[in-house]
């Protein structure tokens, strides 16, 4: 089965000034199918670059980028749309939506633009009001998103990158723009999903949002410095002896000792 | 500090600072020139009368010669000396020519549709100007200035000869000076036309030429009334007589395209007022970040309005200099259409003028943004952040779902838009309306004036094709009896029937100028006894077709001059007795300005005082000649090659002048600008939406939105508005055409108008012409989406 991303010899370079910018360089990686995988590194150490890159929202120097086996990197404008549109979800650290529509609209957008149809029109209704529901915003569906709260809108982009049933989704700083509590339930919801089979890739600088993913990959100054397998919450690589011992929260906790540790050791 | 906060701000927001440029450069220059235009217009032809020195009253003789004037013209003369209400009056010599006595350089016939009156350039009537508007004050020998009807007719440019060929063998060749700006006979409705050389070649003309005279007196008045009421009731003879109204009255043509001119001044004055307080009010919005950091950093309000006084200044400067120096060949360009033949005064104070507004416009401009920046003190360091929105101001939005609509989402997010944000598009809506006003306008007239339903207007009745034989008709007036123009008809019938050519009717109209008086109203008036018809085949407006002999069918403006009504007795004279004449109808006539007194064939009238005619109407027997018509036109004009072989169309435009021809290029120049005054405003709106809304554009392209969506939404939103501004154009259109061009029609005699809709023209062609060049301008204008890129969704509000 192929991965669901692989990446390879991906490089970015910006050209301001007539100075040559070399954010990313020679990344390499792959992401297998159920993985959750976080991206940390410190600030301006090419993340979110790294992110748009492999998303296909922006168009890499040079390298290859293959999701789920189909190489993006040379697919035209509107190829990748495509692409966008159905075979990947995007969370941004802003809630963007469209301020003329209703949040059930905003996120039924994206599914009633697919062209080739699949299904019908009540059929999407039906599968928006039960992302809704499994995202706990179903009471919101008519209102504007003017008047919710930012973890409102954070859960109606979830279900607005998950309307078209993609294979993987990305996040950048999904809970950036977020307290702590509403990011508790977003990353709970994200952690549902990928138990669920969804693959998901996000960039974080929240030791505790990464501590849920299953591996973290850390950059520094456009490369990859190191990678740690922390395994699926709940499924931990811990002795069987050790499991019966601990309990859910112990198990986080024990997770985000692990990262922290591993951070202070990649220089965080 | 201020100079480099505002060159950055001139530099980093390009666009939106070139766009407001751009209306600010528009504005000036529609508003500086259509300004000029409609004072210069509004008065225009009055001005142009004053000029030439037209009088109050005006009168064309024709008998006796200059030794021994006529009985006629010393009775007037003498009547002249002794009225109180003439002020001073001047009388000049005039000749008669007709088309047979004018020639080219080649002997070839010099076309002319009626008679053409020569006299000296230096009269003391009127001055004369030539197409350069300045005043003919000299003529060399041998040369003349001919009627610019006669130019145009007869394809002659300066230099050309032209040959005086006089019965009596006496000719002489003259060389075209130029073409006439005559106030008196210049208008395409007069149908006499006039040449002037200089007083030597006149007098030569006069003495060896043998040619008809005439007198021309123009009459200044204290009480007009009061002269025409002595007048009508002296029993002159004159071939004309009018006053100075009816003289700017044949001027309604000028009149329509000066009103044309006038309306889409007056459009392109609001339309450039809405956009430039709508790209202030945009630009304005778009700093609110900048004002919102301002302020978090401590600048005073009056500091951070200053600020951008002074980009408003700098913008408006320079928009309107570029403005005011484009303005003046526009108003030149408009202000050609109605200046062939009047004179309209320009220079220097037209661009004082046009200057003095751009001034003003810079100063509105100012206020626009001074008012505008008032919300500056609103502005809290949050709207820095949120863009002027701070949440709570949001309002209920939706109106449509998109779960519940069955369309594209780019055509439901396009509707969508619109309705939610009906103001932000109301201009452009306003637009597309007002351009399908103004292109509609001219076409129904247009189609109105070529309908075959327009005889109907001019009091004539239905038929194939007329003959228009001047010297026929001379040679018939000369006999003076009803007899002769019945054997003329019977002439042509037969001759016709020789030929193959089955007629069903020949018949004809007779014109008479009689005094007709009620009470103590009296009233000098174009009469018609129609030979070969009944009068039941005309229309009247009320009352029943005249059928005695006693009973006359009179138009409404003749029932105003008058003040009489239906079953009125009026008096007419004619056979130098007046005799009583029950009104039986009233009908209206687009003919000698709305005057007319329909006879039944059975009235006695005086064929010794017969003032013209035009020769036949011709009416086919059977349907199938009917569709080979040209075919037939064609052989009669070889039958008769003395004539002039005319359709309806063709007739009433010799009447009434070229009225379609003109309008026709007006018609076309509209929709050009027209068409590019939305395309205009519809790529400069866009521009601003492309600015406004990258962060949207963005965002629809993360989910999934292909660049083709994104400009599909983006058209689809501009096709709703020009869609419906366009509709509802169409469906207002005809009203918009009946107060302007519907007044026009008035003032020439119709009071009901029913204008003749094509609706090919009107509902498809033009209107799609408007839709499709907008929409394209629009599709080309969002190429630019292209270039924006998913990070700017960070940009959005």
């Amino acid at each position: 089965m192929e991965a669901a991303l692989c990446v390879k010899d991906l490089c970015k370079t910006y050209i301001t000034n007539k100075r040559q910018n070399n954010v990313l360089k020679n990344i390499n990686f792959t992401i297998e199918r159920g993985e959750m995988v976080a991206v940390m590194g410190p600030s301006g150490s090419g993340k979110s670059t790294l992110l748009y890159n492999v998303s296909g929202m922006d168009c890499p120097t040079a390298g290859e980028v293959l999701l789920a086996g189909k190489k993006i990197t040379d697919l035209k404008e509107k190829e990748l749309a495509e692409v966008r549109l159905t075979s990947m979800g995007f969370i941004f650290q802003q809630m963007h939506m469209l301020k003329n529509l209703s949040i059930m609209d905003n996120i039924l957008l994206p599914a009633y633009q697919v062209g080739k149809k699949e299904h019908t029109r009540q059929e999407i209704n039906e599968f928006c009001l039960s992302l809704m529901r499994k995202l706990g915003i179903s009471e919101i569906a008519e209102n504007d998103i003017a008047e919710v709260s930012g973890g409102q809108l954070q859960r109606a982009c979830i279900c607005r990158s998950l309307i078209n049933r993609p294979e993987i989704l990305f996040a950048d700083e999904p809970t950036g723009a977020l307290n702590r509590s509403t990011s508790e339930d977003v990353m709970q919801e994200l952690n549902k999903l990928n138990r669920e089979g969804t693959t998901i890739m996000l960039v974080t600088h929240d030791m505790k949002v990464a501590a849920k993913c299953s591996r973290i990959l850390y950059i520094v100054d456009g490369n990859i410095k190191g990678e740690l397998h922390l395994g699926i919450i709940g499924e931990s690589q811990l002795e069987t002896s050790q499991r019966e011992k601990i309990d859910k929260a112990s198990e986080v906790k024990f997770r985000e000792r692990k990262l922290n540790n591993w951070l202070i050791e990649m220089g965080w | 500090m201020n100079f480099r906060i505002l060159k950055k701000d001139l530099k980093r927001k390009k666009s939106i600072n070139l766009i407001l440029l751009v209306f600010i450069f528009l504005s000036t220059m529609f508003i500086a020139g259509s300004l000029y235009n409609f004072t210069v217009i509004l008065n225009g032809v009055d001005n142009f009368l004053t000029q030439a020195g037209i009088g109050d009253f005006l009168i064309v003789t024709m008998g006796g010669n200059e030794q021994e004037i006529s009985e006629n013209d010393k009775n007037i003369e003498e009547f002249l000396k002794n009225q109180k209400d003439v002020t001073s009056y001047t009388i000049d010599n005039i000749l008669f020519l007709s088309a047979n006595q004018l020639k080219k350089e080649n002997n070839k016939k010099i076309l002319l549709d009626n008679t053409m009156i020569l006299n000296c350039f230096d009269i003391e009537q009127q001055k004369f100007f030539d197409k350069n508007n300045q005043e003919i004050t000299h003529m060399e020998d041998a040369t003349i200035y001919i009627s610019q009807r006669m130019a145009a007719g007869n394809h002659l440019k300066i230099g050309d000869k032209v040959k005086v060929c006089c019965e009596s063998g006496y000719e002489v060749e003259l060389k075209v000076a130029g073409e006439l700006k005559d106030a008196l006979l210049g208008s395409d409705m007069m149908g006499t036309q006039r040449c002037v050389i200089n007083s030597r070649d006149f007098q030569e003309v006069l003495k060896k030429g043998n040619l008809p005279f005439g007198r021309l007196y123009s009459i200044f008045c204290k009480d007009l009334n009061a002269f025409q009421i002595e007048y009508n009731n002296g029993n002159f003879n004159e071939i004309f007589g009018a006053d100075r109204t009816l003289v700017k009255t044949t001027y309604i043509l000028e009149m329509v395209i000066a009103a044309v001119i006038l309306l889409v001044s007056i459009c392109l004055i609001a339309i450039s007022v809405l956009m430039l307080k709508f790209t202030i009010v945009f630009t304005v919005n778009e700093d609110y970040k900048e004002i919102g950091i301002m302020k978090a950093i401590g600048m005073k309000d009056s500091a951070i309005r200053r600020l951008y006084m002074v980009k408003y200044f700098v913008l408006a400067a320079i928009g309107a200099l570029f403005g005011f120096m484009v303005s003046i060949p526009f108003s030149t360009t408009l202000l050609l259409q109605v200046t062939q033949k009047i004179v309209i005064k320009s220079g220097r104070t037209g661009i004082l003028f046009q200057f003095v507004t751009s001034v003003l416009i810079v100063g509105i401009i100012v206020l626009f943004g001074y008012l505008s920046t008032g919300k500056i003190k609103k502005f809290s360091p949050m709207d820095a952040i949120r863009s002027g929105n701070n949440g709570e101001r949001f309002q209920k939005k939706g109106i449509f779902h998109l779960k519940n609509s069955h369309v594209r989402p780019t055509t439901f997010l396009a509707y969508n838009d619109v309705l939610c944000e009906i103001k932000k598009y109301f201009i452009l809506f306003l637009t597309s309306v007002i351009g399908v006003w103004l292109v509609i306008m001219p076409v129904n007239t247009i189609n109105t004036l070529k309908s075959d339903g327009i005889a109907a207007w001019f009091g004539l009745t239905d038929c194939d094709f007329y003959i228009r034989d001047e010297e026929k008709v001379a040679e018939l007036i000369g006999k003076g009896t009803k007899q002769e123009w019945y054997h003329y008809l019977e002439d042509t019938k037969q001759l016709f029937e020789r030929n193959g050519i089955e007629v069903e009717k020949v018949c004809t109209e007779v014109y008479f100028k009689l005094r007709v008086r009620k009470e103590n109203k009296s009233y000098k008036s174009f009469a018609i006894q129609g030979l070969g018809t009944s009068t039941e085949q005309y229309f009247y407006d009320e009352g029943y077709p005249p059928i005695y002999e006693n009973e006359v069918a009179i138009t409404h403006v003749i029932a105003e001059k008058i003040d009489a009504k239906l079953g009125d007795t009026i008096y007419i004279t004619s056979e130098e007795q007046e005799k009583p004449y029950l009104i039986s109808a009233i009908y209206q006539s687009m003919n000698n300005m709305g005057e007319g007194i329909r006879f039944t064939t059975q009235a006695e009238l005086d064929y010794t005082k017969v003032s013209g005619g035009f020769g036949a109407q011709i009416i086919l027997q059977n349907e199938k000649d009917r569709e080979k018509l040209s075919d037939i036109i064609e052989q009669v004009k070889k039958l008769m090659p003395k004539a002039k072989i005319e359709t309806v169309g063709e007739f009433i435009s010799g009447m009434i002048g070229n009225i379609s021809g003109r309008l026709d290029s007006l018609k076309l120049l509209i929709l050009i600008v027209v068409a590019a005054i939305n395309i205009l405003v519809v790529m400069l709106m866009q521009k601003m939406f492309l600015i406004r809304e990258r962060g949207e554009m963005g965002m629809l392209k993360s989910i999934g939105f292909s660049n083709g969506a994104v400009i599909r939404w983006q058209t689809k939103r501009m096709i709703l508005v020009q869609f419906f501004g366009i509709l509802i154009g169409i469906f207002t259109g005809a009203f918009f055409s009946e107060i302007t061009a519907g007044q026009v029609f008035k003032i020439m005699g119709a009071k009901k108008i029913e204008f003749v809709i094509n609706p090919l023209e009107i509902y498809v062609i033009y209107p799609a012409v408007l839709f499709l060049v907008t929409i394209l301008a629009c599709m080309l204008t969002m190429q630019k989406v292209r270039n924006v890129s998913i990070q700017e969704m960070n940009n959005m509000e």
